[in-house]
């Protein structure tokens, strides 16, 4: 098993099929737990074929305690236990109750509104009803506490994955203290969007501020980075050395807030924001869709940083980007209805 | 005999009505009572007692809702002893259901908003209560949530435990809506052209109403002839160049609501500002929740210059230039609320502050933004 089926971006599975890339048993630990399409009972299979390919060693000790005094199959042995517990305790009724979110393809998550059960069995029914329901989150919360127990399900009842509010808990929150650098195919000016499941009521989060103009991967080289950037001067050799030092810093000590991404993206209003995100780089594909709107002027930015296209010409693309979506905006507005007043005046209307 | 101005929730209608000294009916009075969101519970009950014992022969008409024809006192009655009742049922506890709270408190510019606190489920009201008690909070709602469906009981709290009102979901008793099938048309001081603001109580990040109003839905033709849509025999008053107003329409309409229009029928229409800086023509529920607004904030300013139009204060000229220009400054100020994310030298660099320490330059900007 190369367990690159458990990436959750095709792009980066892709590229590592291609030049054939064999995971660290630490690198696939990560990917394992990350995936978020696979069943718990897929998980658990292939932790297990883990152990099989790769002969048990002692884990490095990491952040908060994670890892320590465990070998790889100490810890998965563990693990797989607290997991079922659990279970178990989400299943079991008591002095908790119950409430559900659902997520389809067209809506993503959406949380039920307000509804209360007493059962898991109950929860699971009523969060079930609708049949375009394709997965629930059940979350057991206890009175008059911040403690809760959640599982993800598939509408069947198939588990994918268990949740909870335990903190500090070297087992369960190991996963989070794990630093791992594997290839992308990403470059730097690359317009590429992370593999998220949508949130009801962010589309234009979804939409837009996901989507980025890529100028930072923790684990590109830096001089290779710093080449293809148009601003030359960006990288001095002292900035290059202390590039190269957190670098090593990160492989040591590193944790998941390091596993960051960085680049541009739009705002709503057309602001270009830097935009940086951590823990999500392994689920970062290219952004193939057409790129409508004022995402257009990250088409914009790409090209530049690319040395596609000069800087005069980024100025005037993205005012065109922007008179051209005010326009459109009124259409959408306030002129229509008004078509015949607008023919009179010579105002053609803007087809989106 | 009680003031019934004091259970409006609108200052501008409130002190309208005590100027014209105006006399409630009773439908109207209890209808207002009941509207109240700042009043403790057991002040409206005394309110609805006085009604009962002023009015005693006064007769609620059948309207679309499920209570029929019956005595005002007697409907007042059954209302207050279910209210009574609801309020019994949410702070006992049951196996079948627990309790989650909201607070009525201040986001970072000030501005009261409704925020859900549900991540945490209690037991008992008392518990509930206690927790919500330890917010800073203008007021507090508790939800008695039933298992497994969408039943519940909801008491709007102030900090010290008062109760203000009760809402229930999910019962059909026939009374506890009974309101939301009256349609009353009190007095109010708004003119064609008055900026309003609304006072509803605002939930998540959704921004008050300004509005430039246009006409009030029970205008009378002397209302409408006084504020330009039609002449005084009620033909549209086609100098001033105004919308055309089908006056017989509208008088049909009023009667129709007068009969069997209910509280979603409560309406004005009018102008508003949207958040990309276009005039909206849009109609606006419940226009006993609105006031005469005097400040207005930046990306509204444009409301000044079409309520002065409206009002025929100014021409054409002056209104499209000052739209453009009120349009223009919000852009700016949009464009300004960006700034705070780069460092002072940043900005310097850039040169949209100047070099070398102009700190009150800064400041201001800071302040703008």
């Amino acid at each position: 098993m190369d367990f690159i089926e458990f990436l959750n971006s095709k792009d980066v599975a892709e590229y590592l099929r291609k030049i054939n890339y064999k995971f660290t048993p630490e690198e696939a630990l990560y990917v394992i737990h990350e995936s978020r399409t696979c069943t718990l009972a897929q998980k658990r299979e292939a932790y297990t074929q883990l152990l099989a390919q790769f002969p048990d060693y002692k884990l490095m000790e990491r952040g908060f305690g994670a890892f320590k005094n465990h070998t790889l199959a100490s810890f998965l042995d563990t693990y797989f236990k607290k997991q079922d517990a659990l279970i178990d305790e989400c299943k079991r009724a008591g002095d908790a109750a119950y409430s559900f979110c659902t997520y389809t393809s067209a809506e993503g998550w959406i949380r039920d509104d307000g509804s209360l059960f007493r059962t898991f069995g109950e929860c699971l029914l009523a969060a079930g009803d609708d049949e375009e329901v394709e997965k629930i989150e059940i979350v057991k919360k206890y009175l008059s506490s911040d403690r809760f127990v959640s599982l993800t399900l598939r509408r069947d009842g198939t588990i994918l994955d268990v949740g909870s509010s335990e903190r500090d808990d070297e087992v369960m929150d190991a996963f989070e203290m794990l630093y791992v650098e594997i290839p992308t195919p990403f470059r730097f000016g690359d317009i590429v969007k992370p593999v998220r499941e949508k949130v009801w009521d962010s589309e234009f989060h979804e939409q837009y501020e996901d989507v980025c103009v890529l100028t930072y991967l923790p684990q590109w080289d830096e001089k290779a980075a710093a080449d293809c950037d148009p601003r030359e001067t960006r990288m001095s050799a002292e900035n290059y050395a202390e590039a190269v030092r957190q670098r090593e810093r990160r492989l040591k000590e590193g944790d998941e807030t390091d596993m960051l991404y960085a680049g541009y993206s739009v705002t709503e209003h057309g602001f270009v924001c830097d935009h940086s995100v951590w823990g999500t780089y392994l689920d970062l594909e290219y952004f193939r869709e057409e790129p409508a709107g004022r995402c257009r002027i990250l088409t914009a930015i790409s090209l530049y940083l690319k040395k596609k296209m000069n800087l005069e010409t980024l100025f005037a693309a993205v005012r065109a980007i922007e008179a051209e979506e005010t326009k459109r905006e009124l259409w959408e507005c306030s002129l229509q209805g008004y078509e015949e007043y607008m023919k009179q005046i010579k105002i053609e209307e803007e087809k989106p | 005999m009680t003031d019934f101005t004091r259970f409006l929730n609108s200052k501008s209608i409130a002190e309208h009505l005590r100027k014209i000294d105006y006399r409630f009916e009773p439908e109207e009075a209890a209808f207002v009572v009941h509207e109240a969101r700042n009043v403790p519970l057991s002040e409206k009950h005394e309110a609805y007692g006085e009604i009962i014992a002023n009015y005693p022969d006064a007769v609620l008409k059948k309207r679309n809702g499920d209570f029929e024809t019956q005595p005002l006192a007697e409907f007042l009655t059954k209302f207050m002893m279910l209210e009574n009742e609801y309020v019994a049922e949410c702070k006992t506890p049951s196996p079948n259901a627990a309790y989650v709270y909201s607070v009525y408190t201040e986001d970072m510019d000030g501005n009261l908003f409704w925020f859900d606190e549900d991540d945490v489920i209690y037991g008992t009201y008392e518990e509930c209560f206690l927790a919500a008690s330890g917010e800073q909070a203008a007021k507090i709602r508790v939800a008695k949530r039933y298992f497994g469906g969408r039943e519940y009981v909801e008491l709007y709290l102030l900090p010290d435990g008062t109760v203000l009102s009760v809402d229930v979901g999910g019962k059909r008793d026939g009374i506890t809506d009974g309101f939301d099938w009256f349609w009353i048309s009190l007095p109010t001081p708004f003119r064609r052209g008055d900026i309003l603001r609304s006072v509803h109580e605002r939930k998540g990040d959704a921004s008050p109403d300004f509005v430039v109003l246009e006409k009030m839905i029970h205008w009378s033709g002397k209302e409408l002839a006084d504020n330009g849509f039609v002449d005084s025999k009620g033909k549209p008053d086609r100098d001033r160049k105004r919308n055309e107003l089908d006056f017989a329409a509208w008088e049909r309409a009023n009667l129709r609501h007068k009969e069997s229009g209910d509280s979603s029928d409560m309406n004005f229409d009018g102008f508003e500002i949207d958040s990309d800086g276009n005039v909206v023509w849009d109609v606006y529920m419940t226009y006993l929740d609105y006031e005469l607004c005097l400040d207005l904030p930046k990306d509204k300013k444009a409301l000044v210059a079409l309520s002065a139009f409206m009002k025929g204060e100014i021409a054409e000229d002056l209104l499209l230039n000052a739209y453009r220009h009120h349009t223009l400054r919000a852009a700016l100020a949009k464009a300004e609320e960006i700034l705070p994310l780069y460092t002072d030298a940043g900005l310097e660099t850039a040169g949209i502050t100047a070099r070398g320490g102009r700190d009150e330059e800064k400041r201001e900007l800071k302040d703008e933004t």
